[in-house]
């Protein structure tokens, strides 16, 4: 579903990946996972089209993204959760997950995607009204993802869904995602512990120095 | 006590008109970080397009220049955006680049209008010149039409960006660029949208207050000036920080107008500007990061 052919990214002069590949097949939980400042996020950014790639290719459902504004790619079906969440802060819950399902394509779909997410996490049904500001990290997390969600996307780029989150609820964040794999949606997750992502990925890379320096195979869960 | 009634409301009038000049310039701060000093000179340029429309020479009805007038406005704003201001966005140290090349748009537009128009103002006249009673007190009915106009165009803003999924974008936008390409909002597009609006605002606001400072080359640096203290006193980006505090200072400017003479204007809006921004550092309803 999507492959990402030895492809360079900078940021100024700064060379942050190096001939980076990698696949994902329809329906897969993949996870990168290495050390802060390696360049897990950046790969991400860049299938998401918000870094440029200077050298290499991605395809998406077979069709190169090259020179594919991120904008569009939302419409293409790919979303892209942040780690630090990008959400807008002075907009309510309910805004920002609207908001989510911005493209045409999603708005056909906005209100059952939305009675979706808010059955997903009944805790951002009670806070719809809320601003974004306001939220806990816990609660900014669920709307991060849940706004992704909104854009009705066929495969999903999470970046550090745990970062700043309380261990318990790291655990359910990840059974959430672990769950919206089991019902069809292929997912990328990027993390710094190889331990959370145990029995749940199908496969990991492992990004070091901004080089793929390892593939290991899972079982996966379930 | 008659006298201070209608210096009181002329204040109010022309407070809600930089109002309209100052949420445009607001609107494109907040979404595009772009301070852009040529808004007063696109404030002066609505003014000559509504005359070379009306009375300069094309002699339509007045509602049939404004019917004109606004699309042209529109495309000169996104135009600009698109040719000036876009390119200049991938380099380094853009704020301070593109904030330069507007400043020089300015003394484009200014020059130009000064070869094409010549030192002379030009007249749209109002159209109406009749007067009103108001707590026992004579005033234009043109500036009571000015105020609602003004008035009508900032709610409409308001409800625009509030209530409508482009609106909306527009504000996500202002609040957070990337979390905005995320959901699939083609940023440069807003971009381009709010430059055009925001010319739109002004624009008409140059026509709105033409029947009383009347079309002049430079006439569009003092609005500017005052839309500008207007954005920042009530906080870049604010639409109803702007709102409030255009109609404070166009009261304080009333009064001291009535009281202590024009001339005394600015000085005093500046002086109230630095006492807010000493209490609230970014202005009543401030939130915005540098």
């Amino acid at each position: 579903m999507l492959s990402v052919r030895e492809i360079d990214v900078f940021y100024g002069d700064f060379h942050v990946l190096h001939g980076v590949s990698l696949e994902i097949a329809k329906g897969e939980l993949v996870a990168v996972v290495g050390a802060n400042g390696h360049g897990k996020s950046t790969l991400l950014k860049a299938i998401c089209g918000l870094v440029p790639v200077s050298r290499g290719d991605i395809a998406f459902e077979g069709r190169s993204l090259r020179g594919r504004k991120a904008a569009h790619l939302v419409a293409d079906g790919l979303a892209y959760v942040a780690e630090d969440r990008r959400l807008f802060p002075d907009m309510t819950v309910r805004e920002n997950l609207l908001l989510g399902a911005y493209t045409s394509r999603a708005r056909a779909r906005r209100s059952e995607n939305l009675a979706l997410v808010l059955d997903l996490y009944p805790r951002l049904a009670e806070r719809q009204s809320q601003l974004a500001r306001t939220l806990s990290g816990g609660e900014a997390q669920m709307l991060a993802l849940g706004r992704g969600l909104m854009s009705a996307p066929h495969f999903l780029a999470i970046d550090e869904p745990s970062l700043g989150l309380a261990p318990n609820l790291v655990e359910s964040m990840l059974e959430t995602i672990a769950e919206l794999n089991r019902q069809g949606l292929t997912i990328l997750m990027v993390e710094q512990s190889l331990a959370l992502m145990e029995g749940l990925v199908s496969r990991i890379y492992t990004l070091e120095e901004g080089v793929i320096s390892e593939t290991t195979a899972r079982a996966a869960a379930g | 006590m008659h006298q201070i009634v209608e210096v009181i409301f002329g204040g109010i009038a022309q407070g809600a008109v930089y109002c309209v000049i100052a949420v445009g310039l607001s609107m494109v701060y907040g979404t595009a970080r772009v301070l852009n000093f040529a808004h007063g000179s696109l404030y002066t340029t609505g003014g000559y397009i509504a005359w070379m429309l009306t009375a300069g020479y094309l002699g339509l009805p007045l509602w049939a220049g404004i019917a004109l007038l606004v699309p042209i406005l529109f495309l000169i704003g996104a135009g600009l955006e698109r040719v000036v201001v876009r390119p200049l966005r991938a380099g380094a140290n853009w704020k301070t680049t593109i904030m330069m090349a507007t400043l020089g748009l300015a003394f484009l537009l200014d020059n130009l209008f000064q070869v094409l128009f010549g030192p002379i103002p030009k007249v749209i006249p109002p159209f109406t010149d009749g007067t009103i009673e108001l707590m026992g007190t004579t005033v234009s009915l043109y500036r009571v039409w000015m105020l609602a106009i003004a008035v009508a165009i900032v709610v409409a803003l308001e409800v625009f960006l509030s209530a409508t999924i482009f609106g909306q974008a527009v504000r996500a936008v202002a609040q957070d660029m990337q979390g905005a390409t995320q959901v699939g909002i083609d940023v440069n597009q807003i971009f381009a949208f709010t430059f055009g609006l925001s010319v739109v605002l002004t624009g008409l606001a140059g026509v709105l207050l033409a029947p009383i400072y009347l079309v002049s080359p430079l006439g569009g640096w003092a609005p500017f000036l005052k839309a500008f203290v207007i954005v920042v006193f009530g906080g870049l980006g604010s639409t109803r920080g702007a709102f409030i505090a255009a109609f404070v200072l166009a009261l304080i400017e009333a009064l001291v107008v009535y009281y202590v003479g024009a001339s005394w204007t600015l000085p005093i809006w500046l002086i109230t500007l630095l006492v807010v921004l000493m209490i609230r550092p970014r202005g009543l309803l401030g939130k915005w990061e540098a």
